[in-house]
């Protein structure tokens, strides 16, 4: 998986300076942040749904390796084929292989998380077939050469005046040469265009939200019904997902699906929730004949046992992001991976290393607020602390920064050291004030006050009132 | 190399010690809306499809669901042509009537389609689709205005009983498809603002018949008691020893 996150600190003082991508941002908070808070209060028993879903997820992490036979046995059982991938390399060659079986050229795809992590589209190509996005989201960035910015919301970093030069560019070749500016109408366009692409294709790619044990199902959620006609009109469907997507049963699968939209939109539930379990049978009047499932590791078998272990419980609602300070301040292109965002600053080292992705377990004010809406209660905070950890042990943090946590821990483990410290400090800081506020400091502090004013501070540390109150509220 | 693949994961996975390692907990039923035991399957079922952009209409019987289409149609300026879906064709009469039957796949901009379904969803307005014998669900997902047939005795609570009614668990597989639906496909990706019928249907409308299109007639399904644990189990192997 290709990882830029060594230029986070440009990318993100970049996307913080273009204006396009601001306004585009300020979408989240309605769109998201709003409607998942009234969709969980609409619900008694939300929190309550949310314990039972970090408990059937981590009872199927701990029995990872039994649940997978199991799927395994149903999937073949009906005449299915599943086929285990250890790496991104290992997914495309097996996917490229069914794909050459079927005689395929063109594929479409539904909106796939994982097909992006192991770059499945360039690997197609390069190999004379030609993959279609069919999400109107991915559809957009597929044209415009781009990466998702968003695990849900694919182009919620673009405007609508960008989605129609886009189209303006890439649709004459099938008669529309009109600049379209009504969304309605943009939309209208590219499902006329997608509509025959989807009855064209060979091979039909979807991923997975969740795959049912007991039953051999993969299971996917869409709003747009892409992924439904993906699955049923070409004659392959491939399903490529990660081998942490299943749980033990149908009713621990609803359990699920309750909390997925509710924490990715707010929606109650998406327009379409689709169940593919085996190739068509034969009574069946429609349906593709040969139904395959792709499970990959790519990292994931190594996070069982570390401290990244609950990780793997994500179901990839993207609430984690939507509520991110960060993100919603700078997009998901800034953080280099396809996976953004807190749940991305935790998984994309897992997956890619953590040498190579620097930045990313800092990208955080651990404000907590991605844990307090997690659907299934992943402490994300706790494992980016982990992962900075890591990185000092391996000493990848800069030196600077290396020298500074030294002279902290210095101050911090001595209780005289740190008042004197302490109160230096405060009366140095009161001294540089004007009107209670500092304009600039020197050497590390300026990294502060070049964006913003610090706050003088003001009477007694807490130390000092704590004492002179005798230790009480 | 793909055994090989197969045994490495595996390998790995049995290998870790797990952190953690919750039980198996039994299935609970949640309150899923607000009036716990509400009663009014047919009620919550009609205020939350019309939440999500459905329309609904009530008919008396299957033989007023022809004329009930002709309205529904011209009501919306739509040209009098519909594909029928094959498990309700031979149930309906629409010979004299104003409405065509057409019967090519509907791939083209702009066709409807009238399709029945294997039962309904009070919980969220949501009716389900399935493959097998003498159905095509490709109609669902092909057609720009879609009218859904839904027997009154259709409509079940919660999601979980379609798979009781489909008796999964009493060793019967899994149908190829089954589908939940709910009001018309959408898409919010341009600027989080929605927009209707993105691939699927553009509008849905839904005739609610007292009459159930279905050769089992209008039985009820057996509902699941709060607490219960409808035959959902761990594998042997996976179940603490």
């Amino acid at each position: 998986m290709e990882v830029e996150s060594g230029a986070f600190v440009e990318k993100a003082r970049a996307a913080l300076g273009d204006a396009t991508l601001q306004h585009a941002l300020k979408h989240i908070k309605h769109g998201f942040v709003e409607a998942r808070a009234t969709a969980a209060a609409r619900l008694p028993d939300f929190e309550a749904m949310r314990d039972a879903a970090r408990d059937v997820k981590a009872h199927t992490i701990a029995h990872l390796a039994d649940y997978l036979e199991q799927f395994e046995a149903n999937v073949t059982a009906l005449g299915g084929r599943v086929h285990w991938a250890r790496d991104a390399g290992e997914a495309r060659a097996i996917v490229l292989a069914i794909c050459r079986n079927a005689g395929a050229r063109t594929v479409t795809k539904s909106k796939s998380m994982v097909t992006e992590e192991i770059e499945l589209n360039p690997y197609l190509e390069e190999h004379g077939i030609e993959p279609i996005e069919t999400d109107l989201g991915e559809y957009i960035i597929q044209l415009r050469r781009e990466k998702p910015s968003h695990i849900i919301a694919p182009v919620i970093h673009l405007s609508k005046d960008q989605v129609a030069d886009t189209f303006h560019e890439h649709h004459p070749k099938y008669g529309f040469h009109e600049r379209l500016t009504v969304r309605s109408d943009m939309v209208r366009e590219a499902r006329s265009i997608l509509r025959q692409r989807f009855v064209k294709a060979d091979v039909g790619i979807t991923g997975a939200n969740f795959l049912v044990a007991e039953t051999g199902s993969a299971v996917v959620v869409t709003n747009e019904g892409n992924a439904d006609l993906t699955a049923s009109l070409p004659d392959t469907h491939i399903v490529v997902t990660g081998i942490e997507k299943l749980v033990p049963t149908l009713e621990d699968c609803h359990l699920m699906l309750r909390l997925l939209p509710r924490s990715a939109t707010g929606q109650d539930i998406t327009a379409y929730i689709s169940f593919f379990t085996g190739p068509k049978r034969a009574a069946d009047l429609s349906g593709p004949s040969s139904f395959h499932v792709v499970l990959l590791d790519n990292g994931r078998s190594n996070m069982m046992g570390t401290e990244f272990e609950e990780m793997l419980r994500c179901i990839r609602c993207g609430a984690c992001l939507n509520h991110c300070p960060v993100y919603a301040n700078i997009g998901g292109h800034a953080y280099g991976s396809v996976y953004p965002g807190p749940m991305g600053a935790v998984l994309t080292p897992s997956l890619a290393g953590i040498d190579k992705t620097g930045h990313l377990p800092n990208a955080s004010s651990f404000c907590g607020r991605c844990e307090e809406v997690c659907p299934v209660r992943i402490p994300l905070p706790r494992m980016m602390r982990h992962w900075r950890e890591r990185e000092f042990e391996r000493h990848l943090t800069p030196r600077g920064a290396r020298w500074g946590l030294h002279a902290w821990a210095l101050i911090a483990a001595s209780p005289t050291v740190y008042r004197a410290m302490q109160w230096t400090a405060s009366r140095v800081l009161r001294l540089v004030a004007w009107r209670g506020w500092i304009r600039r400091l020197p050497l590390a502090g300026s990294a502060w006050t070049s964006q913003r004013d610090m706050r003088a501070p003001s009477g007694d540390s807490f130390q000092r009132q704590w004492r002179k109150r005798g230790g009480r509220r | 190399m793909a055994d090989d693949s197969r045994a490495d994961i595996l390998g790995r996975l049995r290998q870790a010690v797990p952190r953690q390692s919750a039980e198996h907990a039994p299935h609970r039923m949640f309150r899923t809306w607000q009036a716990p035991g509400a009663t009014d399957l047919q009620g919550r079922f009609v205020e939350r499809l019309e939440a999500a952009r459905g329309t609904v209409e009530k008919v008396a019987s299957l033989a007023d669901v022809p004329a009930a289409v002709a309205r529904y149609l011209a009501g919306q300026n739509l040209p009098a042509r519909i594909t029928v879906a094959p498990e309700l064709k031979p149930r309906l009469d629409f010979a004299g009537g104003a409405v065509t039957v057409d019967d090519a796949l509907p791939v083209e901009d702009g066709r409807a389609v009238l399709t029945g379904c294997i039962a309904a969803v009070a919980e969220t307005g949501t009716f389900v689709a399935a493959s097998g014998p003498g159905r095509d669900p490709r109609l669902n997902y092909l057609a720009e205005t879609l009218i859904v047939v839904v027997g009154a005795g259709q409509i079940v609570e919660a999601y979980e009983e379609i798979w009781n009614r489909l008796r999964v668990r009493t060793g019967k597989e899994a149908p190829r498809l089954v589908s939940f639906i709910t009001g018309p496909s959408r898409t919010a990706d341009i600027e989080q603002t929605i927009e209707w019928g993105a691939h699927g249907p553009r509008r849905l409308h839904v005739l609610i018949s007292d009459e159930t299109p279905r050769p089992d007639g209008g039985r009820r399904f057996p509902r699941i008691p709060p607490g219960a644990t409808p035959g959902c189990r761990a594998p042997a192997a996976a179940r603490p020893p």
